[in-house]
């Protein structure tokens, strides 16, 4: 879904920010910059001429730029793949012109991961407070979502139930085996298997996560 | 295929922190403009949290994987599902996971899988093949041996009838034969009533009607003298039997002769009778209505009568009369 109007992200100067000085004086400078909707349309440009495939690139490099920033142990990721954009819009409406739209965005997010290490200075593990832990709270009885599991277990065919469940023999030695068997079984290479138990899985979580959000709807 | 072992290590890599800046940007790159890396990453992130879950990172992996789940609450709960995943999977059979096993059908046995090598799935085919083309053949000669049935049976049924028939002729034949053996003898019963009445008629007009003459010679019956009576049969339509009997042996210049039955005992009243030659021939001519004479065993007594006229026992002369 293509937003119509541009995300807004924080422009303004945090205490202790550590972000790079001189883009800091240049914003102080200079009055804060907003995502337009022409800046955005020039965004969307960038990535194709046709709007709606433009639309569908961007949100995908959205999605993917979000899980890097996951995988780079910072937070929050989604706020930071926005701010991320915000500063590819802006230079692209000042008008740099950018042969590499992919490569300019990894730039872009490396220097924005930096700064958010550096605002958030990282805190031993066992000194952090309740309110930074994001792990969910320990299940209570009736499990809720053990019976989703279950449920969404059930739900899927008799074969990709036997497959994850092949797939997932929780001993260590004994699973490299039973993986290669079933591989041979099915008739298909081992990262074939690989991918076929990852997006059953994602399937699985998805509906999992559904059923959650069922669950918590009826609750209240 | 190498390169799959080294990007699944390169992903596990990336996601532990364990590749350089420019390494880094480079696979991040990939990872927003390529679908297969970034599901390669998507991958390591599934692994990444089953170690995790089943503690077998090291140390150093360990907290690496922790901050990231702290700053995502999308990890957090993909944890918690793995946590659940490896629970419910484990060794240990359960109902809920237990897969319920596919019901093979038959044919299956049969029909090549797409996991069969080729020359697998040609020996599997080849049962199949084979008990098809027996079946077919199998019908075949059911069917052609069913006609010839068929027909032995048609045949049979053709010849049984045939079988009737022959007796049902038989049977009729029969029983024509029979109605000519009774035809026939009522055809000699009307001859009979027709002389009768031929007869009658005759006499009312005064008619002479024909003279049935037999030879008989004395004491035999035949001519020959073989010891038979003489048999014969009188036509229809006579009125008179002339019986002339044999008297060469006797010199009588008169006979008389009496018509007896075959007790003996006399029919008609005596008849003198004289001698006639006619060539080598010498008779006595003994008439007698017909009607006294119907068939049955006769005799003519003779006697001769000498000067004096006294009888003198001369021959009997025996004779039958037939239908």
């Amino acid at each position: 879904m293509i937003p119509l109007e541009p995300v807004l992200s924080f422009n303004d100067p945090q205490p202790n920010d550590l972000r790079d000085k001189t883009d800091a004086k240049r914003t102080h400078r200079k009055s804060k910059w907003v995502m337009t909707q022409t800046a955005f349309d020039k965004l969307l440009s960038c990535f194709s001429l046709d709007r709606d495939e433009a639309g569908r690139q961007y949100e995908r490099t959205r999605v993917r730029l979000f899980r890097v920033f996951e995988w780079s142990a910072v937070g929050p990721a989604d706020e930071l793949a926005d701010e991320t954009f915000n500063r590819v819009a802006r230079r692209i409406d000042e008008g740099q012109n950018i042969e590499n739209l992919i490569a300019y965005i990894v730039g872009v997010a490396k220097i924005v991961c930096k700064e958010a290490r550096k605002k958030h200075l990282p805190v031993p593990l066992d000194d952090a407070p309740e309110s930074r832990l994001r792990i969910t709270p320990e299940p209570v009885e009736p499990d809720i979502r053990m019976q989703c599991f279950d449920k969404c277990l059930e739900g899927l065919s008799s074969e990709r139930r036997f497959l994850i469940v092949e797939y997932y023999q929780q001993e260590r030695r004994d699973k490299i085996d039973r993986r290669q068997k079933l591989a041979e079984r099915l008739g298909i290479p081992q990262n074939a298997l690989r991918i076929r138990a990852h997006r059953i899985r994602v399937a699985l979580e998805n509906c999992i996560t559904e059923c959650l959000e069922a669950a918590a709807g009826r609750n209240e | 295929m190498s390169e799959q072992p080294d990007r699944e290590e390169l992903a596990s890599r990336y996601l532990l922190g364990g590749l350089s800046e420019n390494e880094a940007m480079t696979l991040e790159e990939q990872i927003l403009s390529d679908d297969d890396v970034f599901e390669n990453l998507e991958i390591a992130e599934d692994e990444l949290i089953d170690r995790y879950v089943r503690d077998e990172l090291r140390t150093e992996e360990r907290r690496r994987i922790r901050e990231m789940i702290l700053n995502s609450p999308r990890l957090a709960e993909r944890v918690e599902i793995a946590r659940i995943l490896t629970t419910r999977v484990s060794p240990q059979p359960t109902e809920t996971v237990n897969p319920k096993p596919e019901k093979i059908r038959w044919w299956n046995l049969f029909l090549p899988t797409p996991q069969m090598a080729p020359a697998m799935r040609f020996l599997a085919v080849t049962p199949l093949a084979l008990l098809l083309l027996t079946s077919i053949l199998l019908v075949l000669v059911w069917t052609r041996y069913r006609a010839e049935s068929q027909r032995w049976a048609n045949t049979e049924r053709r010849l049984s009838q045939l079988q009737k028939e022959i007796a049902d002729q038989n049977a009729k034949s029969s029983g024509l034969e029979t109605a000519l053996s009774q035809t026939q003898q009522e055809k000699a019963e009307q001859e009979k009533l027709l002389a009768d009445l031929q007869r009658q008629l005759a006499e009312q007009r005064g008619q002479t009607l024909p003279i049935f003459s037999f030879f008989i010679n004395p004491g035999v019956g035949t001519r020959g003298g073989s010891g038979a009576e003489a048999s014969f049969r009188i036509p229809p339509g006579t009125n008179e039997l002339e019986l002339r009997l044999n008297v060469e042996s006797g010199d009588y210049s008169q006979y008389e002769a009496t018509l007896q039955d075959a007790d003996l005992k006399p029919i008609s009243k005596p008849s003198r009778l004289k001698p006639i030659r006619r060539g080598n021939r010498k008779f006595i001519s003994f008439k007698v209505p017909t009607r006294l004479v119907p068939p049955g065993s006769y005799s003519i007594h003779v006697d001769g009568l000498n000067n004096q006229h006294a009888r003198e026992d001369f021959s009997d002369y025996r004779f039958r009369v037939t239908r």
